[in-house]
């Protein structure tokens, strides 16, 4: 039978009716109504109609979308490509000719952009059940923030390296530069700080990672 | 050559229509009608009623298969429903539990 490694193919004469949830990537030439889950891409090819509420890694649209789109990584809607639906994903393309009508949410628009980088993908078992509800995790907006301080606050590339891990229950005891630019890194805490925050049992302790 | 491949971690809940082959190594439940071949995988699940022309099982299987011409079992499936088609080949090794029929 045909290898295909790791990647669905719903073929142009199929219809799919249903809840498709997966690990891999789907290519649609057919057409697929309900909902589809995944933790990789979909590609919508120029012949698929997909009428369905869809959350992915990735997705590239060259065919017809009614539904919106959910995705942890990227959204391109190619030249051929016709959205009906609202779209979120923290970086869009839209190719000039592509339409599109909804709305289109990139999440915080004062975080730092995210750099245009693979994301690891998520490791296989085969024959594991592993539905992608598990696997994904649905972005959320963050917390709003006081407005920005109006000076130049671009930070210098060496800014955005990963922020380092902050444990809530002492962030009261550490004195917060207010007048620092919103993204630039914590200040670095003295000796004795960390001796002394070291020498305490904390009960909650909550690390803060830039998001991907 | 088969088209449509439905890959090994996919979990589709509800209707496959299609005029093409198919190949399931994944799982479905609900239901599947084609005009052609389905061909279902040792790695494949299915719960679902198949309606097709032909269908050639190595996977395991959970429900009525009607087909049009042809069903064939093939070694280490598991298969329980009812066959119902005009010409049926059980290969050995298979398992299989239902009702066969083949006065279509």
């Amino acid at each position: 039978m045909a290898e295909l490694a790791q990647e669905t193919v719903v073929g142009e004469t199929i219809i799919i009716t249903g809840d498709v949830q997966g690990d891999e990537n789907l290519t649609v030439y057919g057409r697929i109504d309900g909902t589809i889950a995944l933790s990789k891409h979909l590609t919508v090819a120029e012949s698929g109609i997909v009428k369905a509420e869809v959350q992915v890694q990735a997705a590239i649209v060259s065919g017809i979308v009614v539904g919106n789109i959910t995705a942890t990584d990227y959204i391109e809607i190619t030249v051929t490509g016709r959205l009906v639906g609202d779209i979120k994903a923290p970086r869009i393309i839209i190719a000039r000719g592509a339409r599109v009508n909804g709305m289109v949410d990139m999440g915080d628009l004062e975080a730092p952009r995210p750099t245009v980088t693979k994301t690891a993908r998520p490791q296989l078992t085969p024959n594991a059940p592993s539905p992608a509800a598990a696997v994904f995790k649905p972005m959320s907006l963050p917390t709003p923030r006081p407005p920005p301080i109006p000076v130049s606050r671009m930070p210098t590339p060496v800014n955005t390296a990963p922020i380092m891990p902050i444990h809530t229950e002492i962030e009261d005891e550490i004195d917060i530069d207010d007048s620092l630019p919103i993204g630039s890194a914590m200040p670095a805490m003295s000796p004795e700080t960390v001796a002394r925050l070291s020498a305490k049992r904390l009960k909650k302790k909550v690390v803060v990672r830039k998001r991907p | 050559m088969a088209n449509t491949v439905i890959g090994n971690s996919i979990v589709i809940d509800g209707e496959i229509i299609g005029e093409e082959d198919l190949v399931i190594q994944g799982t479905v439940k609900g239901r599947v009608a084609l005009k052609e071949s389905l061909f279902i995988e040792p790695t494949a699940v299915v719960e679902a009623d198949v309606d097709t022309q032909n269908v050639e099982i190595s996977g395991q299987v959970t429900g009525n298969i009607v087909a049009s011409n042809m069903v064939e079992l093939k070694t280490q499936c598991r298969v329980v429903g009812d066959i119902k088609a005009p010409r049926i080949r059980i290969g050995d090794g298979a398992s299989f539990k239902g009702n066969v029929d083949m006065d279509v």
